[in-house]
């Protein structure tokens, strides 16, 4: 266990942690931190002999007495970490918690909530915080799961393309890779989904889906690509839009056939009653301009959308369990809602954001960046556009999240401890280097975000005590509260529950995590927190990833990582073209070299060689595609493999360096010969040197 | 018209009365009701007479709906320790009494959630069976959560 830190109690009772790794402006690789803020100190005395009442009265009961069901309903209502921390209490809570009756009431208490994508430093950062509320006293509990994706992405782009039951599908695309992955930051499960056979690196792919069939339980991965393809009849290259469904432990992807009509660009659909929605792209002339995937049937269909609409750009997102379109890239921003599923009629114009709502947030940059939803948390609605911003239409005001710049990919999304090494036939593997990182910490910004409306009055107390701050505006957000300075956008201020409210204490933080007591206008530092970010809401749960009945059960041991991409690439040898690909597998990877017989016929490409290569982790990454360079008399085959030069021997099937020199480069197969380049006629004769 | 009264008798052999219409809020008394009449004792071998003192202080709550939920929380606040909150939670199971379980489950949740392994263990009782290995390999699993 890598936890830098200690418990400490302080004077007046309450606990804290404390971890010397979280240095506030440091650079300092992050492990992870969980800070428990100290309770005023009446209220941590009364709570903590409240406590040592409650540990003194030896009546009988034990927990370990108790029916299962019961131990079971407790723990679905505790925090995702102290679950995990109480299956270390002993066995029997260990295996209730692996019990799936836990996982899924636990998941079903879970609330929604949002996941970012941060860009802070770089991509391939999934960060967030969960803060939980407190009941029963005013404290706050901002928890990090932050995920690091950078070990598994290097630096390529990932974008969040859907999230269910806590499992993010997540595409890694850059001009090299083109990768779909699954994940559940709770049991740091990674999965990926390979490549289809057919898949081209033309290929491109536009829209995605996650979502599940409730009538199999089946976890689907959908998507459409487009492709290039000749047409006889018009003696021509014509694009042709095809659709692919993975269903997750199947380990392959199937083909639907083709899909008709454009969806549009490259976002994600948004699921709703068993169906994935995107909508259609502004070129196809469609009758409706929202298509639908039934994740049951597996079939595409249209889907009525509101009659009025404009051209600009649209997204949908499900606010309130309706299915939500946006529409404007300008003013006015509206959102329809669909009251009831299907009817077109009950599209409804549910909240038009005017010119001036939106002037009156600072850099609003909606000029840039398309504005879309992202989901509802209670009555706030939060859409983005370059930033995030926060709507509550019980006031009709408008709030951008400062700390949430360079924001991306927003989600909804629950968590979940559903297990992803229950897929059969899929590879999963536990990444436990995903979590340090070095860049600010991303909040999960759990449940209570609730609508609400400015208060100056804290934002001039404010003021007036920190002035650095200048002109902060505080957000009274029902039982939380947000602070944001306009001078200084890291200021981010969040709140515990309704109950702390009722004493007024506000936590803020400028870099570091701050106390605020309205009441003695006191501040007080709490802890080092460093750059808390993008919130999300964030449900933890228990649902394992493991439990998908039809998956491998692999060890949790870190294993190697299965990489989709496909080189292919030809080679001379036995002036025989090969054609090379290969998979990795867990710990090891198996390369094929295919041989091609007879020249120039398709059907005689023969699989000749499989390479089966044991691989330390550390590889994995600095993986380098193997070369093939010529092969030997004996039959083995002369190739470049991790920059060295080797020799791959059939037989034994073993891989050997020869130590000879490292290339680094591309082998070519050479023959030396007399031919003099003299004899070429009209060249230039080059003295020999 | 008398309103019926049933007797339920605890797992020490006390007896309580409580008017039928306010019993049969568990479900587990509205189904033998409605099997025999339950003309007699009714007897519940697991709770013991203090709980079912609280059980019966709950039935006979007399709120409005609207304000039901709010008494169910302060009910259980004010029962707010651990073991009694156990015995609780075990009688509303045993009688079938969602929203007393409910609340009940919640408090202790609440009152555990910020405990310590060691705390957790000490608050309710359970005797710590796992070796440090096994402790170790959890902790490996779930690193960062610890």
């Amino acid at each position: 266990m890598e936890v830098a830190g200690e418990v400490i109690k302080e004077d007046g009772g309450g606990w804290t942690w404390r971890s010397p790794d979280v240095v506030y402006g440091s650079r300092r690789s992050y492990r992870m931190w969980y800070v428990v803020v100290g309770a005023s100190p009446e209220k941590s005395s009364e709570k903590m002999t409240g406590r040592r009442k409650s540990l003194r009265s030896g009546i009988d009961p034990s927990m370990e007495d108790l029916p299962a069901e019961l131990t079971i309903d407790i723990l679905s209502r505790l925090p995702v970490k102290t679950v995990i921390h109480c299956k270390c209490v002993c066995k029997k809570w260990r295996n209730l918690v692996l019990d799936s009756s836990f996982v899924n009431l636990h998941l079903s208490r879970s609330p929604t909530g949002l996941l970012f994508q941060q860009r802070v430093s770089g991509p391939g950062i999934l960060k967030w915080v969960e803060i939980e509320e407190k009941v029963d006293d005013h404290r706050l509990h901002p928890m990090s799961l932050d995920l690091n994706m950078v070990p598994v992405f290097r630096n390529c782009e990932i974008s969040g393309m859907g999230s269910v039951d806590g499992l993010i599908c997540l595409r890694q695309y850059s001009r090299r890779h083109d990768n779909t992955f699954i994940c559940n930051p709770v049991t740091r499960e990674i999965m990926t989904i390979s490549n289809p056979p057919y898949y081209r690196k033309d290929f491109e792919i536009k829209a995605y889906g996650f979502g599940v069939a409730s009538s199999t339980g089946e976890y689907k991965v959908v998507r459409t690509f487009k492709w290039e393809t000749w047409d006889d009849d018009k003696f021509q290259w014509v694009n042709e839009l095809g659709a692919e469904v993975y269903t997750l432990g199947t380990g392959q992807w199937r083909r639907l056939g083709r899909v008709p009509y454009k969806l549009y660009g490259y976002d994600f659909g948004v699921v709703l009653n068993d169906h994935c929605h995107w909508i259609v792209s502004r070129s196809e002339d469609a009758p409706e301009k929202i298509c639908a995937f039934d994740l049951n049937k597996e079939t595409f269909q249209f889907f009525p959308a509101p009659s009025e609409t404009t051209d600009s750009s649209q997204s949908l997102a499900v606010l309130k369990g309706c299915l939500c379109k946006s529409d404007g890239n300008r003013f006015p921003f509206t959102i329809w809602v669909m009251k009831e599923y299907g009817i077109k009629k009950s599209w409804h114009k549910e909240v038009v954001i005017t010119e001036e709502a939106l002037n009156s947030i600072r850099a609003f940059r909606y000029y840039k960046y398309p504005i879309y939803l992202i989901g509802f948390l209670k009555d706030t609605m939060f859409f983005m556009g370059g930033d995030l911003f926060a709507f509550y239409p019980t006031s009709d005001t408008i709030e951008k999240i400062e700390s949430f710049e360079g924001s991306r990919n927003g989600l909804a999304y629950r968590s979940s401890f559903l297990k992803l090494q229950n897929f059969e036939s899929e590879t999963v593997h536990i990444r436990r280097d995903c979590t340090c990182i070095s860049n600010p910490i991303t909040i999960w910004f759990s449940n209570h975000l609730g609508c609400g409306k400015l208060d100056k009055a804290y934002g001039d107390v404010m003021e007036s005590r920190y002035s650095h701050l200048q002109r902060v505006s505080i957000l009274v957000m029902d039982s939380w509260l947000i602070f944001s300075s306009w001078r200084n956008p890291d200021v981010l201020v969040y709140h515990t529950s309704g109950r702390g409210l009722k004493d007024g204490t506000i936590f803020l933080r400028t870099g570091d995590l701050w106390e605020f007591y309205p009441t003695s206008h006191t501040i007080e530092e709490i802890d080092t927190c460093e750059g808390l970010e993008s919130p999300l809401a964030y449900r933890p749960s228990f649902l394992k990833l493991q439990d998908f009945e039809s998956e491998k059960k692999l060890s949790s041991d870190p294993v190697g990582y299965k990489i989709m991409d496909t080189w292919e690439f030809s080679n001379l040898l036995h002036r025989m073209a090969y054609r090379l690909s290969f998979i990795k597998l867990r710990n090891f990877e198996s390369e094929r070299s295919y041989l091609l017989k007879e020249y120039g016929i398709n059907n005689s490409w023969h699989k000749e060689v499989v390479i089966i290569l044991e691989i330390s982790n550390d590889m994995i990454l600095a993986f380098r595609p193997l070369h093939l360079i010529a092969g030997l008399k004996d039959g083995s085959i002369l190739m470049v493999f991790e920059g060295k030069l080797c020799v791959f021997d059939p037989r034994s099937e073993t891989i050997e360096d020869t130590k000879i020199f490292n290339p680094n480069l591309r082998g070519l197969a050479y023959r030396p010969s007399f031919l003099k380049l003299k004899n070429f006629e009209s060249e230039r004769h080059l003295k020999d040197t | 018209m008398s309103k019926k009264t049933l007797t339920l008798m605890s797992k020490d052999k006390q007896l309580f009365n409580i008017e039928e219409h306010l019993a049969v809020q568990s479900v587990t008394i509205r189904n033998m009701v409605k099997e025999d009449g339950a003309s007699s004792v009714i007897p519940l071998p697991r709770v013991d007479s203090e709980t079912l003192a609280l059980v019966i202080e709950y039935l006979n709550r007399q709120q409005a709906p609207e304000e039901d939920e709010d008494y169910v929380k302060k009910f259980v606040d004010e029962r707010g320790e651990i073991p009694t909150l156990l015995e609780l939670a075990q009688a509303a199971l045993d009688l079938d009494i969602k929203k007393l379980m409910d609340a009940a489950c919640m408090k202790v949740a609440d009152l555990i959630k910020d405990f310590t392994l060691e705390e957790v263990r000490e608050a309710l009782r359970i005797e710590n069976d796992r070796t440090p290995e096994e402790e170790k390999a959890i902790r490996d699993e779930f690193q960062w959560a610890f």
